[in-house]
């Protein structure tokens, strides 16, 4: 475990060096919400209720929901993977006493602190300012159901992203495939807009994916559109995709290295 | 003359190899290629999506009617494809400053600023064209014109929308050119990302005075797809023509000027 501790931290110092550069693509994001906030805003001029939806739950959607896209965010693993892969860098990491797979999750744990504390210093800033036009939920056990939906999520899309890039064991260039897969998982979990402002069907067939239970239902959770009970019915699915998941990976992963050429050595 | 009119057609055929090098390259892996066209053209279904959504509530918004918007979204599509498919917002100006690669393209006996732009292209966002143009011929269906007009309209848009790229792409050319100094310039490209699509609605939904004068005095995302969409639509406009011809000409000449004061600083991290 001290083993992936120290790439935690060293991963931490490293993207130190980069911090200017994270800031902005914070900041850069921030104007997407912005941008969603305007139009929100003058769209609920025009009539009181959307599809359920009250102006200050839509303006919580876009504000909450920012802030947990962020939080479960993993930057570009697929690429790195696919490039360890066909660069035969991987075969330094095979050859040490320590599993691939979680060597990636550690780096990916030590890239996400200074994300999320830009992130959180932001959201605060913009609920403060907000927080008239927002509903603030301080309920404990929605907050307590919240975080750990949110660290499952995390890990959710992480092992996705990994998935994706051990792809790159019988294809050369993925880039196409998350390109296209990280616009489809983004539409279904409902980061784009609401998905019950689509026909019911989009819902019925994103409760077949994962990505609804890592966007949708945890901002249902806190608007208290769910109960706590389908919360934890939501965070139950979660644990399962993360497991199945998890298998995939060790599955392909078994796979991958039959037929691994270790490229370079 | 005879020299100037051989520059440019020495330009545009280096431009062509440029582009079919690009389409070679992406074709070398064509599900790659294809996988990449879909997404573009899934990002561009949710983008008109989100505009059917929001008219399934709403009249118009901020006075723009829903065949008004579409021809806005239309408009930036237009812009954006053209912007991926011609120069991939200069990411190649990125990649090869950060690789140290860039001394490869300086040494040609070319226009550097010309070279570096078209040097990387993403064919498959050719997508996004074919799409906007599918869009713009809904919208403009949607829409009452006379043939008259309508021709002379048209013209000044598409006249407009050029200036509409050499903005954007001068924009980019400045962001990019950062790199020169910071290496990683690639979170400054976010926000100017961000910002620019922004400009896939009609600015009056900015009824902020200070936003206002920022999307169009500052960043004029305002002359990017509304200026345009409302010239097809309401007819010419002496002063915003102008104010549009104008801004991409200052926009362009100062976006060259920065790029090259930025080769100055530029150190080759691979000599």
């Amino acid at each position: 475990m001290k083993k992936y501790w120290k790439i935690i931290t060293n991963e931490f110092q490293r993207h130190l060096a980069y911090r200017a550069n994270i800031v902005s693509y914070s900041f850069g994001h921030l104007f997407e919400i912005i941008s969603q906030i305007v139009i929100w805003t003058v769209i609920f001029q025009g009539t009181s209720m959307i599809k359920g939806y009250t102006y200050p739950e839509m303006m919580t959607y876009v504000i909450i929901g920012w802030f947990i896209l962020f939080a479960t965010s993993n930057y570009g693993f697929e690429e790195r993977i696919a490039k360890d892969i066909h660069q035969g860098t991987l075969s330094n990491m095979i050859v040490k006493p320590m599993s691939y797979v979680r060597y990636i999750i550690a780096v990916s744990m030590g890239r996400v602190v200074i994300a999320l504390i830009t992130v959180a210093v932001i959201e605060t800033v913009l609920i403060f300012l907000l927080r008239n036009k927002i509903i603030i939920n301080l309920d404990p056990a929605t907050l307590l159901l919240m975080l750990f939906m949110l660290l499952v999520a995390f890990f959710i899309k992480l092992l996705f992203s990994i998935l994706i890039g051990l792809i790159a064991f019988w294809i050369i260039e993925i880039s196409g495939t998350y390109f296209s897969l990280n616009i489809f998982s983004k539409f279904m979990s409902g980061a784009y807009f609401p998905m019950n402002l689509l026909p019911a069907v989009f819902v019925n067939i994103s409760l077949f994916f994962p990505f609804i239970y890592t966007f949708f239902i945890p901002l249902q959770l806190y608007l208290k559109k769910i109960t706590l009970i389908e919360g934890l019915r939501g965070l139950g699915v979660e644990l399962l995709w993360l497991f199945l998941l998890y298998l995939l990976i060790k599955l392909v992963w078994h796979f991958g290295l039959k037929k691994y050429e270790a490229a370079g050595v | 003359m005879k020299l100037i009119a051989a520059k440019i057609i020495r330009i545009y055929r280096i431009w062509l190899m440029q582009l079919y090098s690009n389409i070679m390259r992406r074709m070398a892996y064509p599900g790659n290629f294809y996988l990449m066209a879909i997404g573009s053209l899934f990002q561009m279904f949710l983008s008109i999506a989100f505009v059917n959504i929001i008219f399934s509530f709403i009249n118009n918004l901020a006075g723009w009617s829903y065949h008004q918007a579409l021809l806005v979204v239309a408009s930036y599509m237009l812009i954006e494809g053209f912007m991926w498919g011609t120069c991939a917002y200069l990411n190649g100006l990125s990649k090869n400053i950060q690789e140290g690669t860039l001394d490869g393209l300086l040494v040609k006996p070319i226009d550097s600023q010309f070279f570096v732009s078209v040097w990387q292209s993403d064919p498959e966002d050719w997508m996004r064209v074919i799409t906007a143009i599918v869009l713009f011929t809904i919208a403009i269906k949607g829409l009452d014109f006379s043939q008259d007009k309508f021709i002379l309209n048209l013209f000044l848009y598409l006249f407009l929308l050029i200036n509409s790229y050499f903005i954007i792409y001068s924009i980019t050319l400045v962001i990019r050119s950062i790199t020169f100094w910071t290496t990683e310039g690639d979170g400054l490209w976010k926000i100017l990302e961000t910002l620019t699509r922004l400009s896939q609605y009609p600015t009056d939904i900015f009824y902020h005075s200070i936003a206002r004068f920022i999307f169009t005095a500052i960043l004029p995302l305002a002359f990017i797809s509304t200026v345009p969409a409302k010239i097809l639509i309401n007819g010419p406009d002496i002063k915003l023509i102008l104010a549009s011809t104008f801004l991409a000409i200052i926009f362009f000449i100062a976006s060259r000027k920065f790029f090259h004061y930025g080769l100055k600083h530029y150190s080759s991290a691979s000599s």
